[in-house]
Protein backbone atom coordinates (compact mmCIF):
# COMPACT_ATOMS: atom_id res chain seq x y z
CA UNK A 1 0.00 0.00 0.00
CA UNK A 2 1.45 3.34 -1.01
CA UNK A 3 0.52 5.57 1.88
CA UNK A 4 2.27 8.60 0.41
CA UNK A 5 -0.45 8.61 -2.23
CA UNK A 6 -3.01 9.08 0.53
CA UNK A 7 -1.19 12.03 2.00
CA UNK A 8 -1.01 13.45 -1.52
CA UNK A 9 -4.83 13.42 -1.60
CA UNK A 10 -4.90 16.03 1.16
CA UNK A 11 -4.98 19.61 -0.19
CA UNK A 12 -1.51 21.05 -0.76
CA UNK A 13 -1.37 23.63 2.04
CA UNK A 14 -2.84 21.21 4.59
CA UNK A 15 -0.30 18.56 3.52
CA UNK A 16 2.58 21.02 3.95
CA UNK A 17 1.24 21.96 7.37
CA UNK A 18 1.02 18.32 8.48
CA UNK A 19 4.49 17.46 7.25
CA UNK A 20 5.96 20.49 9.03
CA UNK A 21 4.77 19.28 12.45
CA UNK A 22 7.31 18.31 15.08
CA UNK A 23 7.28 14.49 15.27
CA UNK A 24 10.62 13.58 16.83
CA UNK A 25 10.80 10.23 18.63
CA UNK A 26 10.90 10.25 22.42
CA UNK A 27 14.12 9.25 24.18
CA UNK A 28 12.58 6.09 25.64
CA UNK A 29 10.24 3.61 24.00
CA UNK A 30 7.97 2.10 26.68
CA UNK A 31 5.90 -0.97 25.81
CA UNK A 32 3.38 -1.98 28.48
CA UNK A 33 1.91 -5.49 28.49
CA UNK A 34 -1.37 -6.97 29.71
CA UNK A 35 -3.61 -10.06 29.63
CA UNK A 36 -5.34 -11.55 26.59
CA UNK A 37 -7.61 -9.10 24.74
CA UNK A 38 -10.69 -11.04 25.84
CA UNK A 39 -9.80 -10.25 29.47
CA UNK A 40 -9.01 -6.56 29.03
CA UNK A 41 -10.94 -3.53 30.23
CA UNK A 42 -10.85 -0.97 27.41
CA UNK A 43 -11.13 2.82 27.47
CA UNK A 44 -11.21 5.26 24.56
CA UNK A 45 -9.10 8.43 24.50
CA UNK A 46 -10.00 10.87 21.74
CA UNK A 47 -8.24 14.09 20.72
CA UNK A 48 -11.33 15.35 18.87
CA UNK A 49 -12.35 17.90 21.49
CA UNK A 50 -15.49 15.92 22.38
CA UNK A 51 -17.50 16.45 25.54
CA UNK A 52 -21.02 16.25 26.87
CA UNK A 53 -23.17 19.14 25.69
CA UNK A 54 -23.45 20.49 29.26
CA UNK A 55 -19.66 20.43 29.86
CA UNK A 56 -17.38 23.43 29.40
CA UNK A 57 -16.25 23.90 25.81
CA UNK A 58 -12.56 23.44 25.05
CA UNK A 59 -10.58 26.67 24.65
CA UNK A 60 -8.59 27.55 21.54
CA UNK A 61 -5.37 26.29 23.16
CA UNK A 62 -6.25 23.79 25.87
CA UNK A 63 -4.33 21.10 27.74
CA UNK A 64 -7.26 20.06 29.91
CA UNK A 65 -9.37 16.95 29.43
CA UNK A 66 -13.02 15.97 29.69
CA UNK A 67 -14.44 12.78 31.15
CA UNK A 68 -16.99 10.85 29.11
CA UNK A 69 -19.04 8.34 31.14
CA UNK A 70 -18.93 4.81 29.78
CA UNK A 71 -22.72 4.54 29.74
CA UNK A 72 -23.24 7.78 27.80
CA UNK A 73 -25.70 7.97 24.92
CA UNK A 74 -23.36 8.87 22.06
CA UNK A 75 -25.81 11.51 20.84
CA UNK A 76 -25.13 13.55 23.98
CA UNK A 77 -21.66 14.43 22.70
CA UNK A 78 -20.61 17.62 20.97
CA UNK A 79 -17.27 18.79 19.53
CA UNK A 80 -15.47 22.07 20.29
CA UNK A 81 -12.12 21.38 18.62
CA UNK A 82 -10.31 24.56 17.58
CA UNK A 83 -9.13 23.40 14.15
CA UNK A 84 -11.12 24.38 11.09
CA UNK A 85 -9.09 22.05 8.88
CA UNK A 86 -10.88 18.70 9.13
CA UNK A 87 -14.33 17.39 8.29
CA UNK A 88 -17.00 17.57 11.01
CA UNK A 89 -20.04 16.68 8.93
CA UNK A 90 -19.41 12.97 9.45
CA UNK A 91 -19.27 13.35 13.23
CA UNK A 92 -22.52 15.28 13.18
CA UNK A 93 -24.15 12.38 11.34
CA UNK A 94 -22.68 9.59 13.45
CA UNK A 95 -20.66 10.03 16.65
CA UNK A 96 -19.22 6.53 16.25
CA UNK A 97 -17.24 7.74 13.24
CA UNK A 98 -15.01 9.60 15.71
CA UNK A 99 -15.80 7.98 19.06
CA UNK A 100 -16.79 4.34 18.51
CA UNK A 101 -18.46 3.75 21.87
CA UNK A 102 -21.28 1.63 20.42
CA UNK A 103 -18.77 -0.51 18.52
CA UNK A 104 -16.77 -0.98 21.72
CA UNK A 105 -19.92 -2.15 23.54
CA UNK A 106 -20.58 -4.61 20.71
CA UNK A 107 -17.05 -6.03 21.05
CA UNK A 108 -17.62 -6.45 24.80
CA UNK A 109 -20.98 -8.14 24.22
CA UNK A 110 -19.32 -10.50 21.73
CA UNK A 111 -16.55 -11.42 24.14
CA UNK A 112 -13.77 -9.91 21.98
CA UNK A 113 -12.78 -7.64 24.87
CA UNK A 114 -13.38 -8.20 28.59
CA UNK A 115 -15.29 -5.02 29.44
CA UNK A 116 -15.85 -1.35 28.65
CA UNK A 117 -14.26 1.15 31.03
CA UNK A 118 -16.40 3.16 33.39
CA UNK A 119 -14.99 6.39 31.96
CA UNK A 120 -13.40 7.52 28.70
CA UNK A 121 -11.37 10.66 28.08
CA UNK A 122 -11.17 13.51 25.60
CA UNK A 123 -8.46 16.01 24.71
CA UNK A 124 -8.45 18.87 22.22
CA UNK A 125 -5.49 17.93 20.07
CA UNK A 126 -4.44 21.25 18.54
CA UNK A 127 -2.18 24.10 19.52
CA UNK A 128 0.25 22.25 21.79
CA UNK A 129 3.55 20.42 21.39
CA UNK A 130 3.88 16.72 22.32
CA UNK A 131 5.79 17.24 25.60
CA UNK A 132 3.22 19.76 26.88
CA UNK A 133 0.58 17.06 27.40
CA UNK A 134 2.70 15.03 29.86
CA UNK A 135 1.11 16.21 33.13
CA UNK A 136 -2.41 15.85 31.68
CA UNK A 137 -1.59 12.29 30.67
CA UNK A 138 -0.18 11.48 34.10
CA UNK A 139 -3.51 12.53 35.62
CA UNK A 140 -5.50 10.49 33.10
CA UNK A 141 -3.23 7.49 33.74
CA UNK A 142 -4.04 7.73 37.45
CA UNK A 143 -7.77 7.74 36.72
CA UNK A 144 -7.43 4.82 34.29
CA UNK A 145 -5.61 2.77 36.93
CA UNK A 146 -8.38 3.50 39.46
CA UNK A 147 -10.83 2.09 36.91
CA UNK A 148 -8.55 -0.96 36.40
CA UNK A 149 -8.23 -0.20 32.69
CA UNK A 150 -5.52 -2.23 30.99
CA UNK A 151 -6.12 -1.21 27.36
CA UNK A 152 -6.60 2.25 25.88
CA UNK A 153 -7.51 2.91 22.26
CA UNK A 154 -6.24 6.31 21.12
CA UNK A 155 -8.32 8.02 18.47
CA UNK A 156 -7.16 11.09 16.55
CA UNK A 157 -9.33 13.27 14.38
CA UNK B 1 -2.11 11.02 19.98
CA UNK B 2 1.53 9.93 19.70
CA UNK B 3 2.48 11.78 22.88
CA UNK B 4 -0.59 10.45 24.72
CA UNK B 5 0.46 6.94 23.73
CA UNK B 6 4.01 7.47 24.96
CA UNK B 7 3.06 8.91 28.35
CA UNK B 8 0.39 6.27 29.06
CA UNK B 9 2.77 3.45 28.16
CA UNK B 10 5.42 5.03 30.38
CA UNK B 11 2.84 4.97 33.20
CA UNK B 12 2.36 1.23 32.57
CA UNK B 13 -0.94 1.41 30.69
CA UNK B 14 -0.97 -0.49 27.37
CA UNK B 15 -2.22 1.47 24.37
CA UNK B 16 -3.22 0.93 20.79
CA UNK B 17 -4.39 3.63 18.44
CA UNK B 18 -5.52 4.86 15.06
CA UNK B 19 -3.08 6.79 12.86
CA UNK B 20 -4.41 9.19 10.24
CA UNK B 21 -1.01 10.58 9.21
CA UNK B 22 1.31 7.61 8.85
CA UNK B 23 4.42 9.76 8.48
CA UNK B 24 3.90 11.23 11.96
CA UNK B 25 3.37 7.87 13.65
CA UNK B 26 6.31 6.24 11.88
CA UNK B 27 8.59 9.15 12.72
CA UNK B 28 7.71 9.08 16.44
CA UNK B 29 8.36 5.28 16.72
CA UNK B 30 5.33 4.51 18.86
CA UNK B 31 3.79 1.31 20.21
CA UNK B 32 0.78 -0.24 18.43
CA UNK B 33 -0.84 2.01 15.86
CA UNK B 34 -3.10 1.08 12.97
CA UNK B 35 -2.84 3.44 10.03
CA UNK B 36 -6.07 4.03 8.11
CA UNK B 37 -6.45 5.68 4.72
CA UNK B 38 -9.52 7.67 5.78
CA UNK B 39 -9.81 11.48 5.58
CA UNK B 40 -9.02 13.74 8.52
CA UNK B 41 -12.09 13.94 10.74
CA UNK B 42 -13.18 10.38 9.89
CA UNK B 43 -10.91 7.95 11.81
CA UNK B 44 -13.39 5.07 11.60
CA UNK B 45 -14.09 5.39 7.90
CA UNK B 46 -17.64 6.50 7.20
CA UNK B 47 -20.80 7.47 9.11
CA UNK B 48 -23.40 4.76 9.65
CA UNK B 49 -21.01 2.06 8.43
CA UNK B 50 -21.10 0.09 11.68
CA UNK B 51 -19.48 -3.06 10.27
CA UNK B 52 -16.51 -1.09 8.89
CA UNK B 53 -16.16 0.89 12.12
CA UNK B 54 -16.15 -2.33 14.11
CA UNK B 55 -13.51 -3.94 11.88
CA UNK B 56 -11.24 -0.92 12.30
CA UNK B 57 -11.65 -0.91 16.08
CA UNK B 58 -11.18 -4.65 16.43
CA UNK B 59 -8.09 -4.62 14.19
CA UNK B 60 -6.56 -1.85 16.31
CA UNK B 61 -7.36 -3.73 19.53
CA UNK B 62 -5.95 -6.99 18.17
CA UNK B 63 -2.54 -5.32 18.03
CA UNK B 64 -2.46 -6.05 21.77
CA UNK B 65 -2.10 -9.73 20.88
CA UNK B 66 1.04 -9.16 18.83
CA UNK B 67 4.44 -10.06 20.19
CA UNK B 68 7.35 -7.75 19.62
CA UNK B 69 7.51 -4.06 20.19
CA UNK B 70 8.30 -1.49 21.34
CA UNK B 71 7.29 -0.10 17.93
CA UNK B 72 4.39 -1.50 15.92
CA UNK B 73 2.67 0.22 13.00
CA UNK B 74 0.31 -1.67 10.73
CA UNK B 75 -1.86 -0.62 7.78
CA UNK B 76 -5.61 -1.24 7.72
CA UNK B 77 -6.27 -2.97 4.39
CA UNK B 78 -9.59 -1.33 3.47
CA UNK B 79 -10.53 2.07 2.09
CA UNK B 80 -13.68 3.92 3.11
CA UNK B 81 -16.66 3.36 0.83
CA UNK B 82 -17.24 6.12 -1.72
CA UNK B 83 -19.24 8.99 -0.24
CA UNK B 84 -21.72 8.88 -3.07
CA UNK B 85 -22.99 5.38 -3.66
CA UNK B 86 -23.41 5.05 -7.41
CA UNK B 87 -25.27 1.77 -7.01
CA UNK B 88 -28.03 3.29 -4.90
CA UNK B 89 -31.08 4.99 -6.28
CA UNK B 90 -30.23 8.21 -4.52
CA UNK B 91 -29.31 11.16 -6.72
CA UNK B 92 -25.84 12.63 -6.41
CA UNK B 93 -25.72 15.39 -3.82
CA UNK B 94 -26.04 18.97 -4.83
CA UNK B 95 -27.30 21.96 -2.93
CA UNK B 96 -30.93 22.56 -3.87
CA UNK B 97 -30.56 26.32 -3.72
CA UNK B 98 -28.37 28.43 -5.97
CA UNK B 99 -27.24 31.52 -4.12
CA UNK B 100 -26.54 34.61 -6.22
CA UNK B 101 -22.84 35.19 -6.68
CA UNK B 102 -21.86 38.50 -5.10
CA UNK B 103 -18.08 38.51 -4.86
CA UNK B 104 -17.90 42.29 -4.54
CA UNK B 105 -20.62 42.69 -1.93
CA UNK B 106 -19.66 44.89 1.00
CA UNK B 107 -20.08 43.74 4.59
CA UNK B 108 -23.64 45.01 5.12
CA UNK B 109 -24.75 43.40 1.85
CA UNK B 110 -23.10 40.16 2.99
CA UNK B 111 -25.12 40.23 6.21
CA UNK B 112 -28.36 40.59 4.25
CA UNK B 113 -27.31 37.88 1.81
CA UNK B 114 -26.36 35.50 4.64
CA UNK B 115 -29.64 36.09 6.49
CA UNK B 116 -31.45 35.39 3.23
CA UNK B 117 -29.48 32.14 2.87
CA UNK B 118 -30.66 31.07 6.32
CA UNK B 119 -34.28 31.63 5.32
CA UNK B 120 -33.85 29.65 2.11
CA UNK B 121 -32.05 26.79 3.83
CA UNK B 122 -34.38 26.55 6.82
CA UNK B 123 -36.68 23.89 5.26
CA UNK B 124 -33.68 21.72 4.40
CA UNK B 125 -32.34 22.13 7.91
CA UNK B 126 -35.69 20.98 9.29
CA UNK B 127 -35.60 17.93 7.02
CA UNK B 128 -32.08 17.17 8.26
CA UNK B 129 -33.20 17.32 11.87
CA UNK B 130 -35.96 14.80 11.17
CA UNK B 131 -33.23 12.31 10.27
CA UNK B 132 -30.35 13.35 12.53
CA UNK B 133 -29.56 14.28 16.09
CA UNK B 134 -29.87 17.81 17.41
CA UNK B 135 -26.61 19.34 18.64
CA UNK B 136 -27.18 22.66 20.43
CA UNK B 137 -25.00 25.62 19.37
CA UNK B 138 -21.81 25.75 21.46
CA UNK B 139 -21.69 29.56 21.41
CA UNK B 140 -25.12 29.84 23.04
CA UNK B 141 -26.11 32.27 20.28
CA UNK B 142 -28.70 32.04 17.50
CA UNK B 143 -27.50 31.83 13.92
CA UNK B 144 -29.08 35.21 13.14
CA UNK B 145 -27.27 36.84 16.09
CA UNK B 146 -24.04 35.26 14.91
CA UNK B 147 -24.40 36.66 11.41
CA UNK B 148 -25.19 40.16 12.66
CA UNK B 149 -22.29 40.09 15.15
CA UNK B 150 -19.80 38.80 12.59
CA UNK B 151 -21.11 41.49 10.25
CA UNK B 152 -20.34 44.14 12.87
CA UNK B 153 -16.84 42.75 13.31
CA UNK B 154 -16.29 42.63 9.54
CA UNK B 155 -17.18 46.32 9.35
CA UNK B 156 -14.68 47.16 12.09
CA UNK B 157 -17.36 47.89 14.72
CA UNK B 158 -17.01 46.94 18.37
CA UNK B 159 -18.28 43.40 19.12
CA UNK B 160 -21.22 43.24 21.53
CA UNK B 161 -21.66 39.56 22.39
CA UNK B 162 -18.27 38.68 23.92
CA UNK B 163 -17.68 39.38 27.60
CA UNK B 164 -15.18 38.72 30.40
CA UNK B 165 -16.48 35.19 30.88
CA UNK B 166 -16.23 34.41 27.20
CA UNK B 167 -13.64 36.61 25.47
CA UNK B 168 -13.96 37.52 21.82
CA UNK B 169 -11.63 34.83 20.45
CA UNK B 170 -13.51 32.07 22.29
CA UNK B 171 -17.01 33.29 21.46
CA UNK B 172 -16.11 33.93 17.83
CA UNK B 173 -14.46 30.52 17.35
CA UNK B 174 -17.52 28.69 18.65
CA UNK B 175 -19.88 31.01 16.77
CA UNK B 176 -18.10 30.40 13.45
CA UNK B 177 -18.32 26.65 14.13
CA UNK B 178 -22.03 26.93 14.95
CA UNK B 179 -22.76 28.86 11.78
CA UNK B 180 -20.75 26.53 9.53
CA UNK B 181 -22.31 23.48 11.17
CA UNK B 182 -25.80 24.88 10.63
CA UNK B 183 -25.17 25.40 6.92
CA UNK B 184 -23.63 21.93 6.55
CA UNK B 185 -26.49 20.29 8.43
CA UNK B 186 -28.95 22.06 6.13
CA UNK B 187 -26.97 20.94 3.09
CA UNK B 188 -27.33 17.35 4.24
CA UNK B 189 -31.10 17.69 4.32
CA UNK B 190 -30.93 17.36 0.54
CA UNK B 191 -31.30 13.79 -0.77
CA UNK B 192 -28.01 12.15 -1.63
CA UNK B 193 -24.92 12.02 0.51
CA UNK B 194 -22.46 14.84 -0.04
CA UNK B 195 -18.82 13.95 0.45
CA UNK B 196 -16.82 15.85 3.04
CA UNK B 197 -15.00 17.69 0.25
CA UNK B 198 -18.22 18.56 -1.59
CA UNK B 199 -19.79 19.99 1.53
CA UNK B 200 -16.70 22.02 2.42
CA UNK B 201 -16.39 23.39 -1.10
CA UNK B 202 -20.07 24.28 -1.21
CA UNK B 203 -19.91 26.22 2.06
CA UNK B 204 -16.65 28.06 1.46
CA UNK B 205 -17.12 28.75 -2.26
CA UNK B 206 -20.88 29.36 -2.54
CA UNK B 207 -22.22 31.06 0.53
CA UNK B 208 -22.33 34.62 1.80
CA UNK B 209 -22.02 33.16 5.30
CA UNK B 210 -18.51 31.95 4.49
CA UNK B 211 -17.57 35.25 2.85
CA UNK B 212 -18.75 37.06 5.95
CA UNK B 213 -16.54 34.91 8.20
CA UNK B 214 -13.60 35.60 5.88
CA UNK B 215 -14.32 39.36 5.91
CA UNK B 216 -14.29 39.32 9.73
CA UNK B 217 -11.03 37.36 9.75
CA UNK B 218 -9.45 39.91 7.41
CA UNK B 219 -10.51 42.69 9.77
CA UNK B 220 -9.28 40.90 12.91
CA UNK B 221 -5.70 40.27 11.80
CA UNK B 222 -5.12 43.86 12.97
CA UNK B 223 -6.78 43.37 16.38
CA UNK B 224 -4.91 44.39 19.55
CA UNK B 225 -5.41 41.02 21.31
CA UNK B 226 -2.91 38.33 20.18
CA UNK B 227 -5.38 35.46 20.68
CA UNK B 228 -7.87 37.17 18.38
CA UNK B 229 -5.16 37.61 15.75
CA UNK B 230 -4.20 33.95 16.11
CA UNK B 231 -7.81 32.90 15.63
CA UNK B 232 -8.17 35.13 12.57
CA UNK B 233 -4.97 33.85 10.98
CA UNK B 234 -5.32 30.15 11.77
CA UNK B 235 -8.79 29.02 12.70
CA UNK B 236 -11.53 30.97 10.96
CA UNK B 237 -10.96 30.02 7.31
CA UNK B 238 -9.26 26.78 6.15
CA UNK B 239 -5.85 27.33 4.60
CA UNK B 240 -7.00 26.11 1.22
CA UNK B 241 -9.62 28.86 0.87
CA UNK B 242 -7.63 31.84 2.16
CA UNK B 243 -6.31 32.88 -1.25
CA UNK B 244 -9.86 33.12 -2.60
CA UNK B 245 -11.65 34.55 0.42
CA UNK B 246 -9.09 36.48 2.47
CA UNK B 247 -5.95 37.04 0.36
CA UNK B 248 -4.52 39.43 2.95
CA UNK B 249 -4.08 36.47 5.35
CA UNK B 250 -0.94 34.43 4.73
CA UNK B 251 -1.61 30.70 5.38
CA UNK B 252 0.30 29.38 8.40
CA UNK B 253 2.24 26.21 7.64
Amino acid sequence: MDYMVRLAEIPKLEREHLLAKECEPFESRPWALGPALSKRRVALLTSAGLHRVQDKAFSMVDLSYRVIPGDIDADELTMTHSSVHFDRSGFREDVNLVFPIDRLRELAAGGVIGSVARYHYSLMGAGWLPHQIESTMREIARLLREDEVDAVCLVPV
Amino acid sequence: MGAASHYLEAAGIPTTGISLVREHTASMQLPRFLWVSFPLGRPFGAPHEAALQKRVLQTALELFERPGGPVLLEDFPEDAPADTDASSNQPAWSCPIAFPAAPDADESELVSAALNELRQLEPWHEIHLEQARVIPPASGTTKEQIIREIGRIAQGDKPTLADAERPLHEWLRLACDDLRNWYLDAAQGQPGRGSADQLQDWFWRSTAGARLIAAAASQLIHHHEPMVVMLARRAMVPREYLAELAPEIEPTI
